[in-house]
């Protein structure tokens, strides 16, 4: 029936990645190292046999989703994860190779997803490509939580879920290079953005500080969803800012 | 049991000699298959004036009542005639039903099959109800919602009619439902195919009719009221119809009010923009909420100033919307609550409150004057974010849809034919921080007219429609957050497009096989959405763009029925083929969205297309048992690059076994079997099939029914292609049983 009824083009087949075409391509990358600050060039070639349509880059935070065939990230202490990239590119011919360049922001720390979708001149759309893009970061100061509650964060696999009226103990370091002049860990109630709890962690500009907090969760505090968020400034007047989801109940 | 032809015949004559003239409110009596004298079981038996909907036993038996005088019944049954019976106060009355000859003397016959009409036996839930009825397919879009597909078909493209009003409110997507509860209908009817003069231009798939409440004869009430409860999604319903008269004035009120948990499915991830998501304790977070339907209305009449009806109805969804709906989730967002029950964002609310008003009076000419006021509200509230560049929204409104309609239809209707005036006016109004169509209108008027000849009828519509839009531009942002520009998402318009509609009905009887065919040709001109959307249709996934250059596309239907019956089996076969000049329809483009997070694009295309499909109904009678088989065949193609079309529903069987166990009690066992969808459009999933049992058993009492029904009993994990749930890949839901109690309560002045 399909072959008696079409009087046109039937390319159904999306188009495909060209590996040997360029060295490096992203492709072949289990994942993309690199630093706040510094610029970023990813490459990949791109083949169809009609014609070829659109490329397009999108690289957004990580945080809170993973992608198919992803590794499991464990958990990360992302910073700056309002930055992304979104960049959409034409391709011509059968044959084209798409590049983009961009520059990392000091804000940024954690894992990016660089996505990669590509159609060709019919809409046949290929599978996204993702590859992870970890972001190192050494001019903002770096929060590490090694304990909470005599828990190993690393070892989390669901959303940490606090009583009200409970306490919560935080144990961890804040460091950098150009000294702490700042800390502070606030629990804020997501539902108005309202701060709930907060505590300041004693500094002197020293370059890294072991802390131990004992967080108690107001009795007051109503279920739902909150965000634990950590905030540092170091003697340069760089800010940062990270933190993890919860729920309280 | 086999009934001798004569003992009915002098059982009917009996009857007919014994009664007086008094009122009559109730009649008993038997279905039978003419030429065999056997029972017709399941034969559906409607009541009038009250429209009350029975249906027989095993035995052929019914038990039809009214609150009012009986002055007629409707009888039908898939592979027979459908008969209209004029009887005078006749407490037992056998019907034979043959292959449409409609002539069993000495009851008069005061109507006429009709075979572009089809009723639809109600059950306990409207998804199923629908779901079991061949060319129709339903989408789930939870305990609230329900989207009908017919032949393929949905939302603008099909016509939902309540009491002869277009229901309108945005209906352009999978995810787009009708704010309906059939308990406080009198009946369902669907219409197959397209151009239909009555039906208006946009029912190319045809149209679901939901009857008004009908007027009691005489003085009294009758009250059905019920309780259901699913196990599954935890929903629980209770519902109430109540109609009192006195004299001239009839009151009708009734109300439903369901709550609903989190729908259960069967499966532990799915994917979603290639991201891997976790299902938590096998729901669906979020996806709970409450639906309330209500009716209060009026009837009068008088010989002199004929009937004037007024209805006011009202219907309101409150929803959580699975965290895929809107916006990219957090694997925190589906972790759930532990509360089936809690609505958290995103969510949707959505309303729909109708008033109208119908004046009828016989004559010689019948009189119709339906007039109709309606509002339609669909909130969409959504944790704010911002797509690419662009400061984050300052409220959770994502998007807002209103819509008001007008209705008018003035109609004479004769022995021989009608003819009538349609107009309406639509004004629809968006808001929220996620753009999708822009504030728009749509208007018509047409000039409706249909002519029974000797040999077939004709029927004939001419419209002029006014469609278009305002403009729309948002801030185009930087990366900096800095405005650089406009970004223009939809440009005024303003059209005026004549469209109409011929068609042509064609019965053919032979002498054990009833055959008809129409042939209709129409031209539907472009939806507003068609037109002007230009954004994220969350419901559907996809960043949708209109196009507003279409222009009207072109149909030319033919449509074929068949049905033919014997002692133990008989057979309903329908079947269409239609081909479109310019079918509208959405499809992907070799472009991506400029707003992060939103895919490919989607635009609206006129390309040729031809669908063709086959519906067929069996019934077999094994010893007291029934087997019945229902099958849909649904072929569509874009004609220029031999696709498919989006979304075209495979074929799908249902066998169904009912055995009696007592005079009360029965059981029914059924399958379903569903092919894989090999017919699909570019960039559309190909689709597994699947295979799924369910079971049921009713037990009938004087006034009341129990019913137990289950679904999809061994919880089989199955992709439903047409649902907008299939591209998150998300399974449609998981096993159900359902108890459901219903009771009819009728008092009324036998003097």
């Amino acid at each position: 029936m399909i072959t008696l009824f079409s009087c046109g083009t039937t390319d159904t087949d999306p188009p495909t990645i060209c590996t040997e075409n360029v060295e490096n391509g992203i492709s072949t990358l289990d994942e993309v190292d690199a630093d706040a600050g510094t610029t970023v060039t990813l490459l990949e070639s791109f083949c169809d046999d009609e014609g070829l349509g659109e490329l397009r880059w999108d690289i957004h935070s990580a945080e809170g989703h993973s992608h198919e065939g992803e590794e499991e990230e464990g958990f990360v202490l992302h910073s700056g994860t309002d930055w992304s990239v979104l960049e959409v590119q034409n391709l011509s011919g059968t044959n084209a190779d798409g590049q983009i360049s961009f520059d990392i922001p000091n804000t940024a720390r954690g894992v990016w997803d660089v996505v990669v979708s590509f159609s060709d001149a019919e809409g046949n759309a290929a599978a996204d490509m993702v590859t992870p893009l970890h972001v190192e970061n050494d001019f903002i100061p770096l929060f590490t939580l090694t304990d909470v509650n005599g828990v190993d964060p690393a070892t989390w696999t669901e959303e940490q879920v606090w009583s009200a009226g409970s306490t919560v103990t935080l144990t961890g370091t804040v460091e950098d290079s150009d000294g702490i002049a700042d800390a502070e860990v606030l629990l804020i109630r997501e539902s108005d953005e309202t701060e709930i709890w907060s505590t300041e962690i004693a500094v002197s500009n020293e370059t890294s500080i072991d802390f131990s907090i004992e967080m108690m969760v107001p009795s007051d505090a109503t279920s739902g969803e909150y965000h634990l968020e950590m905030e540092a400034e170091d003697g340069a007047g760089n800010a940062m800012h990270t933190g993890f989801h919860l729920e309280v109940e | 049991m086999i009934y001798p032809k004569s003992a009915w015949v002098m059982a009917a004559l009996v009857v007919l000699v014994s009664n007086t003239i008094q009122a009559q409110f109730s009649v008993s009596g038997h279905v039978y298959v003419a030429d065999s004298a056997s029972p017709l079981s399941d034969a559906l038996v409607q009541a009038w004036p009250c429209g009350a909907i029975f249906s027989t036993d095993s035995y052929g038996t019914f038990n039809a009542e009214c609150p009012t005088e009986l002055d007629s019944l409707t009888v039908s049954s898939f592979g027979f005639t459908t008969v209209t019976i004029a009887f005078d106060g006749k407490s037992v009355i056998d019907i034979s039903l043959t292959a449409l000859r409609v002539a069993i003397d000495p009851i008069s016959i005061t109507g006429e099959f009709d075979q572009s009409e089809v009723l639809i036996a109600p059950t306990s839930d409207l998804m199923h109800t629908l779901d079991r009825t061949p060319g129709i397919r339903s989408l789930d879009l939870g305990a609230g919602l329900i989207q009908p597909v017919l032949r393929g078909l949905m939302g603008s493209r099909i016509a939902i009619l309540d009491g002869g009003v277009p229901i309108v409110g945005g209906r352009w997507g999978q995810d787009h439902g009708v704010l309906v509860d059939p308990v406080l209908y009198d009946g369902i009817e669907w219409v197959p195919g397209g151009g239909h003069v009555w039906l208006g231009p946009n029912a190319v798939g045809g149209g679901v009719k939901f009857a008004s409440i009908h007027l009691l004869e005489t003085k009294g009430s009758r009250t059905q009221y019920g309780i259901n409860y699913r196990i599954g999604d935890n929903r629980s319903k209770v519902y109430v119809l109540s109609r009192w008269r006195n004299k001239n004035l009839q009151f009708h009120l009734g109300f439903s009010a369901s709550i609903f948990g989190d729908r259960n499915v069967p499966q532990k991830t799915f994917e979603y923009i290639s991201r891997t998501y976790e299902i938590a304790e096998g729901r669906l977070p979020n996806t709970g909420g409450t639906a309330y339907h209500g009716l209060a209305g009026l009837i009068y009449a008088t010989n002199e100033l004929g009937q004037i009806s007024l209805d006011i109805r009202w219907s309101n969804i409150q929803q959580g919307l699975f965290p895929g709906i809107v916006g990219i989730p957090s694997q925190s967002d589906l972790m759930g609550d532990g509360n089936i029950y809690s609505v958290e964002l995103p969510n949707q609310s959505a309303s729909r409150w109708l008033l109208s008003s119908k004046w009828m009076k016989r004559g010689e000419l019948e009189r119709t004057f339906l007039f109709s006021l309606s509002g339609n509200e669909r909130i969409e509230n959504a944790p704010p974010h911002a797509h690419g560049y662009g400061p984050k929204p300052m409220t959770d409104l994502s998007l807002s849809l209103h819509e008001y309609h007008l209705f008018a239809e003035s109609k004479w209707e004769g022995d021989r034919g009608a003819f009538g005036f349609q107009a309406e006016l639509l004004r629809g109004t968006t808001d929220g921080w996620e753009f999708l169509l822009p504030n728009h209108y749509r208007d018509r008027v047409s000039a409706i007219a249909d002519y029974k000849f000797t040999s077939g009828t004709f029927g004939a519509r001419v419209d002029m429609i006014s469609t278009g839009n305002d403009s729309y531009s948002e801030p185009l942002y930087a990366i900096n957050n800095e405005v650089i520009g406009e970004d223009i998402r939809a440009t005024a318009l303003n059209n005026v497009t004549p469209s109409w509609a011929l068609s042509w009905f064609q019965p053919i009887d032979l002498e054990k096989i009833n055959m008809s065919f129409t042939a209709s040709t129409y031209t539907r001109v472009p939806s507003n959405y068609a037109l002007a959307a230009n954004g994220i249709h969350h419901g559907t996934f996809r960043f949708e763009q209109g196009n507003p250059d279409l222009k009207p596309e072109t149909a030319f239907e033919v449509r074929a029925a068949l049905s033919t019956s014997s002692e133990k089996f008989n057979i309903d076969i329908r079947s269409f083929a239609s081909l479109h000049k310019g079918f509208i329809h959405i499809t992907p483009t070799a472009s991506f969205a400029p707003i992060a997070h939103s895919g490919q694009i989607y635009s609206f295309q006129a390309t040729d297309a031809f669908r063709t499909g086959l519906e067929v109904k069996m019934n077999l009678q094994i010893g007291r048992g029934k087997l019945a088989t229902t099958s849909s065949v649904l072929g569509q193609w874009a004609l220029e690059i031999g696709l498919g079309l989006p979304f075209t529903s495979p074929v799908d069987i249902i066998n169904s076994y009912a055995h009696p166990i007592d005079d009360k009690l029965s059981i029914t066992l059924s399958h379903r079997a569903i092919a894989p969808s090999y017919l699909v459009a570019r960039n559309e999933d190909f689709t597994k099939g699947a295979s799924l049992f369910g079971m049921g058993l009713t037990f009938k009492m004087n006034k009341s029914a129990l019913r137990l029904e289950a679904d999809n009993l061994f919880n089989k994990n199955w992709l439903d292609h047409i649902s907008a749930y299939r591209t998150l890949g998300l399974v449609a839901q998981g096993r159900w049983v359902s108890f459901s109690w219903s009771y009819d309560l009728q008092t009324f002045n036998k003097n």
